[in-house]
């Protein structure tokens, strides 16, 4: 409690000065928004503002940990429940989070307990217990700048989809890192807006890969082994460059992971240069990968579907009754900003971006446990007390109940 | 590729309105008119009437309307917009399904055989759809295509099949590449939505003259004998669906009650399902009727084939849940529900397994 009421003093203070950064959202007044505070885990919903200054008078008084609004559009947005409210469309939203994508560093930072036998482990947390099988698991993550590229080069992949193969613009969209663990995509264009729930699951479903027949890949339809160009648009273009990727860049362990058969596996390695060389022609020629067993190939293809599908959480999109962070504000488990990104932003951002205490403010943290680096910061010592800046002292406390501020230089 | 949009020479007819009186022109043609509601009590008016009440009787005896050609066509166009409104008077959910899934399949039928222009026009003039004709050079040759904005593709997908799902559609700048004949199934998507629309909209009329009144309650009589047949015959009780079943075969259950036209991979796996769980080929054809095209001598050959009792003699399992993903029949893909369950019978006889014991340590 001591340290919630620490990271909200901050909070107060930045508030104090900064409440006129938050981004009110387009047509605010039919918006529902939520917020949860420093003193109560509840959430507190349908709260609505007639204009932006409504909103940030309300946020510089009430200091929220957390703040959120409704992608949906309502009549009466402060209304109790949903037929009162009246839903009237919301717009496109795609969630991309760090937990949904492997990446290595999360070796670095992350632990997970099963609380039910005891068995732990570094990295990538599972779904359940690989022991005991148990979904009561304990988990100690964090993200540093390797996770926030992962997370930026899965939303990149996400914006080429939505403006080339689904034909938005750039300015019909926006991006929000969302003050912790990803990215939000925004689509505000008027025609999405009033699409039901089983289109928008069709458009999720289009970037998951969700539903992909093989054979609309040409997949082993009448003798020809695939019927797809490299340079070809949309899905099936770009399984087949995932497929020439896999075959450029793939070693015997990759191969064996897949579950190719060794005879398979065998002819790739040693004829890899004219399988290629062929797949390069123009239009590509799949020919020599007949000589593989149709089930290899398919493991070869399923594989390249997986990297070409976009790492999105569904139910993100499908729900259109749900709250979602609100850009300019800040996120109270981290105390990292909530910011508004153009498309052409993106590729740009890094971590302290969001940061908005200051750098050269130094204070002392102690903990039984500091991961090898959180945020852009490297801890030389995996425990007991350490001087770290401002801002990831905030991070530290806010994220773990393990770590306590002893004070501020 | 060279565009041909259909925004040439208009290519519709007087007949087109009495064929389809949903199009932007039978509805101008009706505002035309200026019809009040006194004047459906002239002579006119009763035979306007009189057609527009046996549109909805045959959607609620036979399933289906039919273009009737014998009468004044004028007649025919005029009683489409009045079906409308005595639906929209009777605020019956369950009925305005009904007759929006007849009157779609009619008109679905007839747009079958027209030409790809027709198709074209209606869609951009009477539905709004960013749709066009492109034509694409193989070699020599000109092949006509048709391509739709991919929302209004979306919006109106008829049924969740593998065949119609976004991600196996030639998707280019936010176009979708589709043939002559799913435009046509489309539009009838279209139609039904529209009829559904029109249907829900609250009317406030203070004077109903009296022979609206009375079809009305001719209306409401036939549909409310109908519902209390077909509810002798239900056997599962509303509200254990919504324990024992997955959500997959909820939605199933639900889409056939409401009288949706379920495609044939989503009856296979309906039908397996419920003959798994110990359902009889009786029961399960029964659950079937609310289908529109439900044909019995089909219906029961099918089942009882799937219930081992015909042809190879082996019973048939529903498919497991990654065929149900992939044939777009999931409802659950994030596992929310249906945490570590790979087949829909396991999700029931879990929940059975589990009501079962948890009765046992009850006593």
């Amino acid at each position: 409690m001591v340290q919630n009421k620490l990271i909200e003093k901050f909070f107060e203070k930045y508030y104090k000065n900064h409440a006129d950064d938050i981004v009110s959202p387009i047509r605010i007044e039919k918006r529902e928004f939520g917020f949860m505070f420093f003193s109560k885990h509840i959430m507190h919903r349908h709260i609505s503002f007639k204009n932006s200054l409504e909103l940030r008078d309300y946020v510089r008084r009430t200091i929220p940990a957390h703040a959120y609004y409704s992608s949906a559009y309502y009549v009466n947005p402060s209304a109790p429940t949903m037929d009162e409210k009246g839903w009237e469309g919301a717009d496109l939203v795609f969630d991309i989070d760090v937990d949904h994508i492997e990446t290595p560093c999360k070796e670095d930072h992350d632990l997970w307990k099963c609380l039910e036998c005891g068995a732990s482990g570094k990295g990538m947390s599972p779904s359940k217990c690989p022991k005991c099988g148990s979904e009561k698991i304990e988990r100690d993550t964090w993200i540093c700048e390797l996770c926030i590229e992962a997370a930026k080069e899965e939303a990149l992949k996400v914006c080429d989809v939505l403006l080339d193969e689904l034909g938005f613009s750039s300015k019909d969209l926006y991006l929000v890192f969302s003050g912790h663990r990803g990215f939000h995509i925004h689509v505000e264009e008027e025609d999405v807006i009033g699409i039901d729930q089983d289109a928008r699951r069709e458009i999720v479903d289009y970037l998951l890969g969700i539903g992909l027949d093989l054979t609309t890949l040409g997949y082993f339809k009448r003798k020809i082994v695939l019927d797809i160009d490299l340079r070809e648009e949309g899905w099936r273009g770009r399984v087949a460059r995932g497929l020439y990727d896999i075959l450029l860049n793939c070693d015997e362990k990759l191969l064996r992971k897949l579950g190719l058969r060794s005879r398979d596996i065998k002819y790739i390695l040693s004829n890899r240069e004219r399988i290629i060389s062929e797949i390069e022609r123009v239009p590509s020629n799949w020919l020599s990968l007949s000589s593989i067993s149709a089930k290899s190939l398919e493991r070869l293809v399923n594989h390249a579907v997986k990297l070409a599908a976009c790492k999105v959480d569904e139910r993100v999109t499908i729900d259109v009754k749900r709250l979602i962070r609100l850009p300019g504000t800040l996120h109270g488990k981290t105390g990292f900003k909530v910011l508004k990104l153009s498309y052409n932003e993106l590729e740009s951002f890094s971590i302290n971006d969001a940061f908005v205490f200051d750098m050269n403010v130094n204070v002392v943290v102690q903990s039984q446990r500091f991961p090898k680096r959180v945020a852009n910061y490297g801890f030389s010592k995996r425990k007991g007390i350490v001087e770290v800046p401002l801002p990831i002292g905030i991070y530290l406390i806010g994220n773990s109940k393990e770590v306590k501020i002893l004070k501020i230089v | 590729m060279r565009r041909a949009d259909g925004s040439g020479s208009r290519p519709i007819t007087f007949y087109d309105l009495v064929k389809y009186p949903f199009i932007k022109e039978a509805l101008d043609y009706f505002r035309s008119k200026n019809l009040t509601l006194d004047d459906l009590e002239s002579d006119v008016g009763r035979k306007i009437l009189n057609r527009s009440y046996e549109r909805i009787h045959e959607a609620i005896s036979q399933r289906k309307v039919t273009t009737d050609l014998s009468e004044d066509p004028e007649i025919e166009v005029l009683s489409f917009p009045i079906s409308l409104l005595l639906l929209s008077i009777l605020e019956n959910r369950s009925l305005i399904y009904r007759y929006a899934v007849a009157e779609s399949k009619r008109v679905g039928e007839l747009l079958k055989n027209e030409d790809l222009d027709k198709l074209i026009w209606i869609a951009k003039n009477t539905f709004k759809w960013r749709v066009n004709l492109v034509e694409e050079e193989l070699g020599d040759e000109r092949r006509p295509l048709v391509i739709i904005h991919f929302i209004d593709y979306i919006s109106h997908i008829p049924q969740s099949s593998k065949e119609w799902k976004l991600i196996n559609k030639r998707l280019v700048k936010g176009y979708v590449f589709i043939g002559k004949g799913e435009l046509a199934r489309m539009l009838e998507e279209a139609v039904k939505k529209y009829i559904i629309r029109k249907c829900s909209e609250r009317v406030m009329i203070s004077d109903l003259p009296n022979i609206i009144v009375a079809f009305i309650e001719r209306i409401s009589r036939e549909w409310s004998q109908y519902v209390r047949e077909i509810e002798s015959l239900r056997i599962i009780p509303k509200d254990v669906i919504g324990d024992i079943y997955p959500p997959c075969i909820k939605k199933l259950l639900e889409d056939l009650k409401s009288g949706k036209n379920l495609p044939h991979a989503a009856r296979f796996a309906l039908a397996t399902f419920l003959l798994n769980i110990g359902m009889s080929v009786e029961e399960v054809i029964e659950l079937f009727k609310a289908t529109p095209d439900f044909n019995e001598r089909i219906a029961r050959y099918q089942v009882e084939h799937l219930a081992g009792l015909r042809g190879s003699r082996i019973k048939y399992s529903p498919y497991k849940c990654s065929n149900m993903r992939s044939l777009g029949l999931c409802v659950d893909l994030n596992g929310k529900l249906c945490k570590g369950i790979h087949h829909p019978l396991q999700y029931y006889f879990r929940i059975i397994g589990g009501k079962r014991s948890g009765a046992k340590q009850a006593h």
